[in-house]
């Protein structure tokens, strides 16, 4: 069954939502979901990105990329993210919900916690791309890059009808093995606003990835500064396929507090973001990376 | 049903191909046909075209296009958004159609490959750099390129893209071929208005029908009344079948046919072999028969890798002799004999003209004088999984069978398709006018083909079996892992003193994996133990793979040599001239000498987060060639055709045949027509070993000469005076007439063998059709790498291939395939890995994006240094590229990395965690 709703009340309800289709369809066509759908295609208003900085759920994530109104972590975020024919029919609210890469999962032929299974086939199998910070019991990691950069913003989600949520919420702590957000079925996403971007902030997104493009990253990170002359005023510091759910990491934004944006504060703060790592065994090579990553991404956000 | 006594690679017990799942993603996207699934209505127009239909809740816009539209040029590859070969035009941007909803073109303006015509310019820059081999992937960058291109003009006119901006604009296509490197030329050189008007080449004889997407491979067949076949696979990778129930799927409405294709109580042993096949209506039916099939299987714990494979009371994988006898070969060539021990069969030993003791001696010497490199290598296994699937359509009525397939060999698979179904050779067609990659894969009468053959002939009705890319990648075929301990000896002379090889290959269930016999190639000196042990795991069969061992053996032997030359001071030439006594070689090291980025090397590693390396590693191959070839030529009203049962995988055998031809009669190689791809046609040789060329281009001179000679008797018959042979036909006494005018007026038909090479063979006699030439081909590959050493990314910068090819037959193509095996071995080296979960043996690296293939930024900057002086004895010159082109590369990334960063990669591939793990040690 499949119904094309005009509104966004006329949404909720039954049925999977489908926004630009590339998540959903890649897991109908794998067998993985199937049942009835709703499709956002005819929903008219959530395309739009507002001047206040409020986001539609169905807009495309090519065309975050381009909007300069946008800070620039969500900019470098977005044309950071799959491929240049992805981001045209991808949206925000897609890409947000959207459902792990793990291989286990993607495949049919395996049971798992997130399938309706019992057990995490990740944990005796091959994990060699999976959780730095092991919240189990599903080892998956969280394939949202714009769920990092949106979090760096402490961005609020809007639903249907429903009370506003913040990018934290909707996500959770992870350690529901059986989803990668919070948000119900019949739920209907709507839009994220953008409230606390400061003005002259910089931003930095990076990915380390084996090849030069296009690959599903083995640790990302956002990050965002702003200052007060010459010092540290504030710090977002985000990283993603290290857990379950995007994690922020308080620690390191602590250590650029006050301090002077060079090379040795960066590598002092980037050093503690692997504190409390507990990494599945073939995945603790990411203890490497992500400090590494860390550090690029805030040098990337002062190049800018 | 299947005999599981027949020959060997067709024996049933193993069964070829096989794999997967119940079902999974399609050719045609799962869910597209299902008869009860509600439409929704459609109105868009499609290349201009106003168009309204109803499509399928899960239809996708590829499925929209190619079926509902029968556009074919857009094609399914990976099904997940990640090759890009679907990819189309919606109100003028490029978006990927194989996840894109149909339903989600409502109201758009739709632009397919198709709609260009006349040639767009980027079409042009793709014919006339030659930016393409199969073709497969072909139109999807065409589409995307396009609307760069257009954009690139609006914005910038005329200027020169920056390489980042091409690569970013076409970072979501995968070419396996490997073109990128024309194709960023071809891109770049259009933006630059280079093919807005004026005459352009087209070295490429099928180029053509690739850039505007009419070229019809087998996935886009669809003949009357054509049915839908599925192979139900097993998802335990060791198991046994205890009962099989196929009735339940056969009284399914719109299921036609359901075949057994595992002997009753057989072995299961390794996921994704075949059970039974499937022939139904449709996708959706034929799914819906799969999963009514009753299969229960007594499973057990399935021997995954090779130590599993080792291990003290392993459970064997073959248990009986007979069923070892049938385990099917990994490698092409005759497998050496030798012994089974538990899951081990070996060591086999390549000591023919090799002295394995005194390699053990000069060994034991190294303990006290000269040099000793002393390492173990491991290498992962390398899958083919082409564009193009395996693919079959095969129709089987009033006693003719007619197979469609995606293959390397058609003439062959020919004569196997007879034998095993017991058929006279005018019973059956082969059919195969564009393939879609193969790169060693497709040689086989493999479970594709087997299915549609046993479907179509149980309903009379034409069937289809096509496998989607997790089956590929499952059972498609792969290059074997390997575990190399290496061991290489110089005399306190500084001369090469021996070279001890211990390999042991994780081929899964099939066997004869090698390494030595690329070892035995290379160097002066025959002190040589070689032994290679295949270790039999619960894994699907290997399949030769472009040099089988190849990469593998000079990954780990180059790494040995590179290791002796630093710590005995000699730079990598000159340790080379000491130790390689090859003659086309040597002349490569003094051209390689002066490349201005080989001179400027760094000397030392260096310290900084970005590090440069050049490494340097050679290469040896066989020159092959099949005796038996033939090639006709076909003068008449017609024009003139040129013909042999062979098949152009994308390396370019039309434009071989076309030129070879075209140079004897002195004409344009656009006046040759070429037909190759039909079992029909004049007996030619499978494509593979690298023998096509060598094989065909002095067949097709010598029938072209003879052409020449027959044209010019009838010339003179026809009363003209005087006649002398001319460029591009003939003079007389009133004038010139052309081949073609005279071909009209005296219709001619000559067919030619290969003539024998001067100088005679290796051996005096052809081994299942194959002599080996008396010479071994040479190359010589240099490799740059930058090494960034915080976050582990090694990128190829630049490469020089030296190759000793003789005469280059089609130089244009030669290039291209060069420039595609120096990709696919850079691919090999730093990306590509399966995995198999270890406790059921089922494919982790299911898809392309778990699976990593290089993209177009990953594509070094690539030299190719052609010596044709070699080869003088073979007739006609050419020898075969494709395998000597991409085995050197993986030991020249290594060595670079090592000279870059002082540390040795000895494990594949050079994955970012391996380089951070290993520098910072």
């Amino acid at each position: 069954m499949i119904r094309f709703p005009l509104t966004a009340a006329e949404a909720k309800g039954e049925g999977e939502l489908r926004a630009g289709g590339t998540d959903l369809q890649d897991l109908r066509h794998r067998g993985i979901r199937s049942g009835p759908i709703t499709d956002l295609r005819d929903v008219q208003g959530l395309d739009a990105i507002t001047d206040d900085l409020r986001i539609g759920s169905l807009v495309k994530i090519a065309d975050l990329g381009r909007d300069l109104r946008l800070p620039p972590l969500i900019r470098k975020a977005a044309n950071g993210l799959a491929t240049p024919q992805i981001r045209a029919v991808a949206t925000l609210g897609g890409n947000l919900l959207q459902r792990t890469r793990c291989w286990y999962f993607r495949s049919r032929e395996f049971d798992c916690f997130k399938k309706g299974g019992t057990s995490c086939p990740a944990r005796e199998g091959i994990a060699n791309r999976h959780a730095l910070f092991d919240r189990g019991p599903c080892i998956s990691v969280h394939a949202s890059t714009l769920g990092l950069a949106f979090l760096a913003y402490d961005a609020v989600a809007h639903f249907e009808g429903g009370p506003d949520r913040s990018i934290a919420e909707v996500y959770g702590d992870g350690s529901d093995p059986t989803r990668d957000h919070a948000v119900q079925a019949g739920e209907v996403l709507v839009g994220v606003s953008i409230r606390d971007a400061i003005p002259g902030e910089k931003g930095g997104y990076l990915r380390a990835i084996a090849r030069a493009e296009a690959e599903w990253p083995i640790v990302e990170a956002g990050v965002r500064l702003w200052f007060e002359g010459e010092r540290i005023a504030g710090a977002r510091v985000v990283a993603g396929a290290v857990a379950g759910v995007p994690l922020r990491l308080p620690a390191v934004e602590q250590r650029l507090l006050g301090e002077l944006a060079n090379e040795a504060t960066f590598a002092r703060a980037a050093a503690v973001s692997i504190e409390g790592a507990n990494p599945v065994p073939d995945s603790a090579f990411k203890v490497d990376f992500l400090p590494a990553v860390i550090l690029s991404a805030l040098e990337r956000a002062m190049e800018a | 049903m299947w005999s599981p006594t027949r020959r060997g690679f067709l024996g049933g017990l193993v069964g070829g191909a096989a794999a997967g799942i119940a079902s999974g993603e399609p050719l045609a996207l799962a869910g597209e046909a299902a008869a009860a699934e509600p439409k929704t209505p459609l109105k868009c127009t499609v290349n201009g075209a106003l168009r309204e239909t109803e499509v399928g809740a899960d239809s996708s816009a590829l499925d929209f296009v190619r079926r509902t539209c029968g556009l074919k040029g857009a094609k399914l590859g990976c099904g997940h958004g990640v090759c890009g070969a679907c990819t189309i035009q919606v109100n003028g941007t490029p978006m990927v159609s194989c996840l894109l909803p149909a339903a989600h073109l409502h109201g758009a303006e739709v632009t397919t490959v198709e709609h260009f015509d006349p040639l767009h310019p980027i079409q042009k820059a793709f014919l006339a750099e030659d930016a393409l081999q199969c073709g497969y992937c072909t139109p999807g960058f065409v589409v995307e390129a396009i609307a760069f291109h257009d954009a690139w003009r609006r914005d910038h006119g005329t200027s020169t893209p920056p390489r980042s901006a091409v690569d970013a604009a076409l970072a979501g296509h995968v070419c396996r071929c490997g073109a990128y490197a024309s194709i960023i030329a071809a891109v770049t050189a259009a933006c630059e208005g280079k093919f807005d008007a004026g005459d352009f080449t087209m070295p490429r004889a099928d180029g053509l029908e690739k850039v505007t997407g009419k070229a019809e491979y087998t996935v886009d067949v669809q003949l009357e009344g054509q049915l839908e076949g599925r192979i139900l696979r097993s998802p335990h990778g060791a198991a046994r079948v205890l009962e099989l129930d196929l009735e339940a799927a056969r009284a399914i409405d719109g299921v036609f046919a359901v075949v057994r294709l595992i002997i009753p109580a057989g072995t299961v042993r390794y996921a994704g072999q075949a059970i039974a096949a499937v022939a139904a209506k449709d996708r959706s039916v034929a799914d819906l028969a799969m999963a009514a099939i009753s299969v229960k299987y007594e499973v057990f714990k399935p021997v995954i890798g090779i130590a599993a494979a080792r291990a003290d009371g392993a459970r064997p994988v073959y248990e009986r002799k007979r069923e070892k006898k049938q385990a099917p070969p990994a490698g092409e060539g005759p497998m050496l004999p030798t012994h089974w021990k538990g899951n081990e069969r070996g060591p086999a030993s390549s000591h023919i003209l090799a002295k394995p003791h005194a390699a053990d001696r000069a060994v034991k010497r190294a303990e006290t004088e000269g040099w000793l490199a002393d390492r173990v290598f491991k290498t992962q296994c390398q899958v083919h999984t082409p564009l193009e699937p395996r693919a079959c359509v095969a129709s089987w009525r009033d006693g003719r069978l007619e197979v469609r397939v995606s293959t390397q060999a058609v003439a062959d698979m020919a004569v196997d398709i007879c034998e095993h179904w017991e058929l006279s050779r005018d019973q059956v067609t082969v059919l195969a006018p564009y393939v879609g990659g193969a790169f060693g894969s497709k040689v086989g009468l493999d479970m594709e083909t087997r299915a549609a053959i046993e479907l179509t002939r149980a309903c009379g009705l034409p069937v289809r079996v096509v496998v989607d890319r997790h089956e590929e990648l499952m059972i498609g075929g792969h290059r074997p892992a390997q575990e190399l301990e290496m061991q290489v000896v110089i005399s306190a002379e500084r001369e090469l003193d021996g070279i001890v090889s211990i390999a042991r290959s994780d081929s899964g269930v099939s066997v004869g994996a090698s390494t030595g016999f690329n070892v035995r190639l290379v160097y002066k000196g025959k002190e040589r133990r070689l032994e290679d042990t295949d270790c039999i795991t619960n894994g699907p069969p290997a399949k030769p793979f472009r040099g089988p061992g190849g990469p593998p053996a000079m990954f780990a032997l180059e790494g040995c040599m590179d290791d002796l030359a630093v710590r005995m001071g000699e730079d990598s030439i000159q340790a080379h001239l000491r130790w390689d006594q090859h003659v086309v070689r040597r002349k490569m090291y003094a051209v390689l000498a002066e490349v201005p980025w080989w001179k400027d090397r760094p000397k030392e590693p260096g310290t900084g987060r970005y590090r440069r390396g050049v490494g340097l590693a050679i290469a040896a191959w066989p020159y092959f060639l099949s005796p038996g070839t033939h090639v006709r030529v076909d003068a008449g009203l017609d024009g003139i055709t040129a013909s042999a049962a062979i098949q152009d995988l994308g390396t370019g055998s039309r434009s071989v045949i076309a030129n070879a031809v075209a140079d004897v009669l002195g004409v344009p190689p656009e006046k040759i027509k070429v037909r190759v791809g039909d079992s029909r046609d004049a007996h030619g040789p499978m494509s593979a070993g690298s023998r096509t060329t060598a094989s065909v281009y002095p067949a097709a001179r010598r029938a072209a000469a003879e052409l020449v000679k027959e044209l010019v008797e009838s010339a003179e018959g026809l009363g003209l005076v005087g006649v002398v042979r001319a460029p591009g036909g003939i003079k007389h006494r009133d004038g010139f007439m052309s081949w073609e005018d005279l071909a009209k007026l005296a219709p001619t038909t000559v067919i030619k063998r290969r003539p024998r090479d001067p100088g005679g063979y290796f051996l005096p006699l052809a081994v299942g059709g194959i002599a080996v030439g008396k010479n071994l081909a040479g190359a010589v590959t240099a490799m740059e790498v930058e090494v960034d050493t915080r976050l582990g990314q090694v990128r190829a910068t630049r490469a020089w291939l030296g190759i000793g090819s003789g005469k280059l037959a089609a130089p244009a193509l030669a290039r291209s395939q060069a420039e595609g095996g120096v990709l696919q071995g850079v691919s090999y080296a730093l990306y590509e890995e399966r995995f198999l979960d270890p406790g059921t043996g089922r494919l982790l690296t299911h898809d392309l994006e778990h699976y990593r293939i290089a993209g177009i930024g990953d594509c070094p900057e690539i030299e190719v240094h052609f010596d044709t002086s070699g080869f003088t004895e073979a007739n006609g010159g050419p020898v075969g590229l494709a395998e000597l082109c991409t085995v050197g590369v993986a030991g020249a990334v290594g060595n670079a990395v090592f000279r870059a960063t002082g540390w040795r990669p000895q494990e594949l591939p050079i994955r970012p965690e391996r380089v951070l793990a290993g520098v910072r040690a």
